[in-house]
């Protein structure tokens, strides 16, 4: 049997995280392969429902990252978001869903080595702990049951 | 009570208001919401320690909106309810009148405003020790028995939304779970369906909650909903210093920032 394979999904800004991975690649650092880039405008503009979906159709883990404090496209984005993360990471944690498989960073449009570095050590982090079972099954399980 | 009546009737006998929201008799020993327009009407209106209901929620019903100005009986929880409704821009000042009542059912008289942040932060927090137990028995259990925890304890919920709609803060035109393109949240009343509805209602009232507990009482299943918001206040007034229904003025955590909000989470 092959090795567990994570998927990983990517919730990054426009302005920075995602000109940061873009800078990865044009620098031919090697970085692998299991994460899925979605693109936002903003941080701020990340719905907290958009992880619990990712975890829904099958991700095992999660990056949300975007621009440094004060680097901000839109001045305050991500300061926004940042109080929202710390909420919704403590009401994951009070439910149950494991925060260890979501991952939060700056990462800005000059950092492309960071990001190879980031997604590296959550893909090697989440092939730890295993697909996420438990999600998956309760968000695929039969309605009836 | 006596007290109360009388306020409420010369109130209305005076025109300052025309709409006064209380209780008065229901069924057996139970009471009800009332809504009273005459002065003679009044003599029907009852306070007792069954009236423990928000009804501040009526502030944003078509009853409420019609009338030029109301004034309403206000246990410490509506007093809270309608401080925050003002901060988020939902009923003006000059409108509504508030019989303020303790909850040890003592009247304070008319409120205005300011008078009313004082009197709601003399008022003890709605959280009751058995909620606080519940929290922190949840807190101590290991991450899938907490997972499972919830599955469980929601997997009764039939999605009857009598939690919202019993919400004073719940007054989106629109709710998200309404929303069906995209569908954020399924339909069925099924376990995943459930955890992802009870999860985001908690995030929309995250630094917003008064605690007044009255999902849980409106609960048909009894699914304790509302830990989920007193852990997040709790949170929230520890983290931010902020809490809500305590200023008429007021913006909630969750819609501002500071630059020296706690990062370390962040890689």
């Amino acid at each position: 049997m092959s090795e567990f394979e994570p998927k990983i999904v990517a919730f990054v800004c426009n302005w920075c995280t995602y000109a940061g991975a873009d800078l990865t690649g044009t620098s031919r650092i090697k970085y692998s392969a299991n994460v899925r880039i979605v693109r936002f405008p903003c941080t701020g503009r990340i719905d907290y429902m958009l992880l619990t979906k990712a975890f829904a159709s099958g991700a095992d883990g999660i990056i949300v990252s975007g621009c440094h404090p004060n680097d901000c496209h839109y001045t305050s984005g991500n300061f926004y978001a940042r109080r929202r993360w710390m909420v919704f990471k403590k009401i994951c944690d009070f439910m149950g869903i494991d925060t260890r498989r979501i991952v939060f960073s700056w990462v800005s449009a000059a950092e492309g080595g960071k990001w190879a570095e980031i997604v590296n050590s959550t893909n090697e982090e989440i092939k730890k702990l295993g697909p996420y079972e438990s999600y998956h099954k309760l968000s695929t399980q039969d309605i009836l049951a | 009570m006596e007290e109360i009546k009388k306020i409420a009737k010369e109130l209305l006998a005076e025109n300052k208001v025309q709409l006064i929201v209380g209780f008065e008799k229901g069924s057996a020993n139970k009471v009800r919401p009332a809504f009273f327009t005459k002065p003679e009407e009044i003599d029907q209106l009852i306070y007792n320690e069954y009236c423990i209901h928000n009804i501040a929620l009526y502030l944003k019903k078509d009853i409420c909106q019609k009338a030029n100005n109301l004034a309403i009986i206000a246990n410490p929880n509506v007093v809270r309810s309608i401080l925050q409704l003002a901060s988020e821009n939902q009923i003006a000042e000059e409108k509504i009148k508030i019989i303020g009542i303790s909850f040890e059912g003592k009247c304070v008289g008319l409120l205005d405003f300011k008078a009313a942040e004082e009197f709601s932060k003399t008022q003890p927090k709605g959280i009751k020790p058995e909620d606080k137990a519940l929290i922190e028995k949840i807190q101590a259990m290991p991450l899938e028995e907490r997972f499972n925890y919830w599955v469980e304890a929601f997997s009764p919920c039939i999605k009857c939304y009598a939690c919202r709609a019993s919400c004073p803060m719940c007054y989106c035109g629109k709710c998200n779970v309404e929303t069906n393109n995209p569908q954020w949240i399924p339909v069925a009343p099924h376990k995943y369906g459930n955890l992802e509805w009870h999860m985001m209602r908690a995030m929309h009232l995250a630094g917003r909650c008064i605690n007044c507990g009255e999902c849980n009482r409106s609960c048909p299943v009894n699914i304790p909903l509302n830990i989920l918001s007193y852990m997040l206040s709790d949170f929230i007034l520890d983290e931010f210093d902020s809490e809500a229904g305590m200023n008429a003025v007021f913006t909630p955590a969750l819609s501002v920032y500071t630059s020296v909000d706690k990062e370390n989470f962040i890689k």
